[in-house]
């Protein structure tokens, strides 16, 4: 088995430009970079550089036009099938629209249990949002009768029904209040303890990238620059 | 309810639209007359024919019931296609993008660009004459507004966090589409279809205008064919030709009030 869990080979994403004399703006050039097991990896940047078109070429959402995507020494086809589709998760920055605003909380958590062909009971549902700090009670609400933290707490939770080995985290701290940021960075921590799951952090804020990775990657316009932490 | 209540154009909408649903249904109970029925021609109104009979002696009231039902049939009918095809069509360019999205956008701008009337009298002049001719003639040129507005909607939607958190999960795209995008466009979709239900109802009165219409059923704007035909205006026979305008006008009126409030409340 590899020791590398999840590879990127260089990927390259380009998107239509609306600048007139150029057809195409570079979003991503040729990023290259490993994750390991257990450890956390931060992609700083500033707004636009590319991090989280690199992100998200890394979970399968994106297809690239160059390089591709290994998922524990294997190439990953896109889109992302099978196991590898479950054990590469999401989060993302903005938790209010994180869930169909039309399905309550229930309806929306029970997705990912019927896809892991498990049943979705009330004993579940609740053990999966009771470490999160949310009540049975929050399960019936839609998603406009939750704040921001009880969303994001909501989407975590959901995201860990899928029992993930790599997850992407994007910007997933900075719509909340101080005090939800560090439950959330202090859960993601204990659950990475607890299990050898990996993350990659997305971020602008070097401050927060260096509490909270082992190693940092810096992009700059689509380019991954070699600045690590160690 | 209280946000239906509050918006009275809606709800003065929804009441016209019951109403004329209400007379369709009860028709066989309303009508004083069979409108076939052949009597006394050119009577004035009177309390046994409240708006008069008209050049066959047929009860123009009567007819004016019975109108109700093709009128509205013909416009619900032809919605709904027209909202199926335009949806789908929008589904697809929205969630897929790309060369689909590509291809859908052409083949929109290409229908747009063909005048609408023209093509509807060639299909009917092909089609055998009937309800379902008229409803096929009127959908084929009608889906394209629907398609290029419920696209970009979905072209939105599909942006969204919780689009991708679903893809990321490994939910099915139909289950996407249908359980995620579709719900989503339910303000849109009824603003589109009760908009497409008062265009198909226009159309279809104005091809029973021009005698390209519904033979051997009645319908408003055929009622209003056979009044300007056999010269009402000229005769001042008001009470033929004016109540099929007034309620051909009411009508649209009233699905166009609830396509104002969708329109509204999507703003």
């Amino acid at each position: 088995m590899s020791d590398v869990i999840l590879e990127a080979r260089g990927l390259t994403k380009r998107f239509r430009s609306r600048e007139e004399g150029r057809r195409y703006f570079t979003a991503v050039d040729g990023a290259s970079l490993s994750l390991h097991p257990g450890e956390t990896l931060g992609l700083l940047g500033e707004s636009g550089s590319g991090k989280s078109t690199l992100g998200q070429m890394l979970v399968g959402l994106i297809r690239p036009d160059e390089g591709s995507v290994l998922y524990r020494g294997e190439t990953l086809p896109f889109p992302f099938r099978g196991l590898p589709r479950q054990k590469i998760q999401i989060l993302f920055q903005h938790p209010e629209v994180s869930f169909n605003p039309q399905l309550t909380l229930r309806q929306s958590l029970s997705e990912p249990f019927r896809l892991r062909k498990q049943l979705a009971t009330d004993e579940a549902l609740t053990a999966c949002i009771a470490r999160f700090g949310l009540y049975p009670e929050h399960l019936e609400r839609r998603p406009s009768a939750l704040s921001g933290g009880e969303l994001q707490r909501a989407a975590l939770a959901r995201v860990l029904v899928m029992e993930p080995e790599v997850i992407l985290l994007d910007e997933p701290t900075s719509m909340l209040d101080v005090i939800t940021q560090a439950q959330i960075v202090d859960f993601l921590r204990r659950y990475q303890e607890e299990t050898g799951t990996s993350y990659i952090f997305i971020t602008h804020s070097t401050s927060l990238a260096e509490q909270v990775c082992r190693r940092i990657v810096r992009v700059k316009e689509g380019k991954l620059l070699d600045s690590e932490k160690e | 309810m209280t946000k239906l209540k509050s918006n009275k154009a809606m709800l003065a909408g929804l009441v016209i639209i019951a109403f004329f649903v209400l007379v369709a249904c009860l028709a066989d109970l309303l009508s004083p007359y069979d409108p076939s029925a052949l009597g006394v021609a050119y009577q004035k109104p009177s309390a046994e024919h409240l708006l008069g009979t008209n050049d066959l002696g047929q009860d123009i009231f009567s007819e004016m019931i019975y109108g109700v039902r093709v009128s509205l049939f013909l416009g619900i009918f032809s919605a709904l296609i027209v909202t199926f095809v335009g949806s789908t069509l929008a589904l697809i360019a929205g969630y897929y993008g790309g060369a689909a999205d590509r291809i859908i956008c052409a083949l929109t701008d290409i229908a747009m660009a063909v005048p609408s009337l023209p093509l509807t009298l060639l299909l009917i002049a092909y089609l055998k004459s009937g309800v379902f001719s008229l409803v096929l003639a009127i959908s084929i040129t009608a889906w394209t507004g629907t398609a290029r507005i419920l696209r970009s909607r979905v072209r939105q939607i599909c942006q969204l966090p919780y689009i991708k958190i679903e893809k990321t999960l490994g939910v099915k795209t139909p289950v996407i589409l249908f359980r995620h995008v579709l719900p989503n466009l339910k303000d849109i979709l009824l603003t589109r279809m009760a908009l497409s239900v008062s265009g198909a109802m226009m159309t279809e009165s104005g091809l029973s205008f021009l005698g390209l219409g519904t033979y051997g059923q009645k319908s408003w704007g055929n009622i209003l064919h056979f009044a300007f035909f056999r010269n009402s205006i000229l005769r001042g026979q008001v009470w033929w030709y004016l109540p099929p305008i007034i309620c051909i006008c009411v009508a649209v009126m009233g699905f166009m009030l609830v396509g104002y409030y969708g329109q509204q409340k999507k703003d």
